[in-house]
């Protein structure tokens, strides 16, 4: 896939590597938020203030906010043309009954590993980043992208485990849901 | 850019960060000791006028002559050299005559520079002064790698921003200058638009982008091609990292310049009482402060950065 230019601006506007992933973009955009908005306590900052003004400041904030716009956009064409992909040349072998509890990230873990698959197999059929899954599976929800695209990785994994994929996406999504009523 | 490699000459190195007392000339003389372990020939120069110490830290007693007889009198480079301990790297001691740096003419800078880069030497150290002299400005400038050294503090923030910003309206005026637009650079500066206090940068460069048609193509290539190497000395803790790079994204959201940050240098709560009559030999041998410096020198020759 190329990349034009404007996205890879806003890589470097963002300070990000090629390879980020989700949870680095959202890890600069975090960081680089805190660092120009108007409560920065950055010492770099408040050096500068005087000088910089608040107009000025507000200018790099939008475009910190376009650049992050545009990379998700990016991230998120980039999964989904790959996602389409597996989908259709990984037909699963076997589908193993799973109670809708079970499909903890643990427990698609331990199935997983009970197939003996190791996420860099999944790495090497999905060239999605590793850390993702790893993600996933830790269930580390502030990491993982929006839950519309988080869905679409959860099917892709199971069925790479030879899970039904709709059922484990449903039953993924309903625990990552809990949590994100019980962050706002 | 670095193309020095592949010419054969000495690649310069110039380190400065705008504050005294910020532990710049320990890091610039362990980056020296390091890249000699890598079996490279070093020149360690001390271009601190009145204020050198590059000697005392490679344990050697006052040198009778210095880099401003080069200066003043045309003594050759090689012939101003002195062996240190460590071997694979020569000293160039610096002036103790207190010599004002301000009468070295741009001619005799660059005369300097093209002796520098002829000394039999894969790499080359110039360790500039604190402040912001124009001598140090445009030595800096002149570097193939230009690279700042600051600590945590504000204070040193505060002066290391003030040379930037020296850094970055010296390199302008040049490249204008050179684009033959130097009278209408000189008069932009005189008309900046100052409403209340100092005007932003940002806002100023893009009045040198109005000068002419040509004038935005110029200032962006000289933007472009200049990139800074930053390095964080005297860490406390880790998150004092963070303010390498808070200063990394200043200098690009703010300064309009590219920085990396290639690296940081732990604080060590002994290190006055590491020093002995060979200087601080010992403490770039082994342990923290060498494997900190090691780690700068990776980033900077792979072009590579500290990562979050």
């Amino acid at each position: 896939m190329t990349i034009s230019k404007t996205v890879l601006d806003a890589y470097a506007l963002l300070d990000l590597e090629p390879d980020a992933d989700f949870a680095d973009l959202e890890a600069a955009h975090r960081h680089l938020s805190r660092l120009y908005g108007a409560e920065s306590k950055d010492m770099s900052i408040q050096l500068l203030e005087g000088e910089w003004g608040e107009a000025e400041r507000e200018k790099v904030l939008e475009q910190i906010e376009r650049a992050y716009g545009r990379i998700r956009l990016h991230l998120q064409s980039q999964a989904e043309t790959l996602a389409e992909e597996i989908i259709e040349v990984d037909p699963p072998e076997q589908v193993l009954p799973l109670e809708e509890s079970d499909y903890s990230g643990a427990a698609l873990r331990n199935v997983r590993e009970q197939k003996g698959i190791g996420l860099h197999e999944i790495y090497k059929k999905t060239q999605l980043p590793y850390k993702l899954f790893a993600n996933i599976e830790q269930e580390r929800y502030g990491n993982l992208p929006e839950p519309g695209l988080l869905r679409w990785y959860v099917s892709v994994y199971a069925k790479l485990l030879g899970l039904e994929a709709k059922a484990a996406a449903d039953g993924y999504m309903r625990r990552y849901r809990r949590w994100s009523s019980n962050q706002s | 850019m670095d193309t020095t490699e592949m010419t054969g000459q000495a690649s310069i190195w110039a380190i400065a960060g705008g504050k005294g007392g910020t532990g710049k000339s320990i890091v610039t003389a362990g980056l020296a000791a390091r890249i000699t372990e890598q079996n490279k020939r070093v020149v360690l120069a001390d271009a601190d006028f009145g204020g050198p110490n590059l000697h005392t830290i490679m344990g050697l007693k006052r040198p009778k002559r210095s880099i401003s007889d080069f200066f003043s009198e045309g003594v050759p480079l090689e012939d101003l050299l002195v062996e240190t301990n460590q071997s694979g790297l020569m000293l160039l001691p610096g002036d103790y005559r207190t010599m004002d740096a301000s009468t070295i003419t741009i001619t005799q800078r660059e005369k300097f520079f093209r002796h520098l880069k002829a000394l039999p030497a894969d790499i080359i150290l110039v360790d500039l002064g604190a402040g912001s002299s124009i001598h140090t400005v445009d030595t800096f400038l002149m570097a193939d790698r230009p690279i700042l050294v600051t600590t945590p503090e504000v204070t040193s923030l505060d002066n290391l921003y003030l040379f930037v910003k020296k850094v970055l309206f010296r390199h302008l005026n040049m490249v204008l200058s050179q684009a033959g637009l130097k009278e209408q650079a000189k008069k932009a500066w005189r008309d900046r638009p100052r409403i209340d206090g100092p005007v932003a940068i940002p806002l100023l460069v893009e009045t040198f982008q109005s000068l002419s048609p040509i004038a935005p193509a110029i200032i962006n290539a000289a933007l472009r091609q200049f990139r800074l190497a930053l390095i964080v000395n005297q860490i406390r803790d880790p998150g004092q990292i963070e303010v390498g790079f808070s200063i990394r994204s200043v200098l690009q959201q703010y300064f309009l310049l590219r920085a990396a940050f290639v690296g940081i240098v732990r604080h060590l709560p002994d290190f006055w009482q590491n020093q002995t009559a060979e200087g601080c030999r010992s403490l770039f041998a082994m342990g923290q402060l060498a494997d900190d410096l090691d780690l700068i020198l990776t980033h900077l020759s792979k072009g590579d950065q500290i990562k979050r």
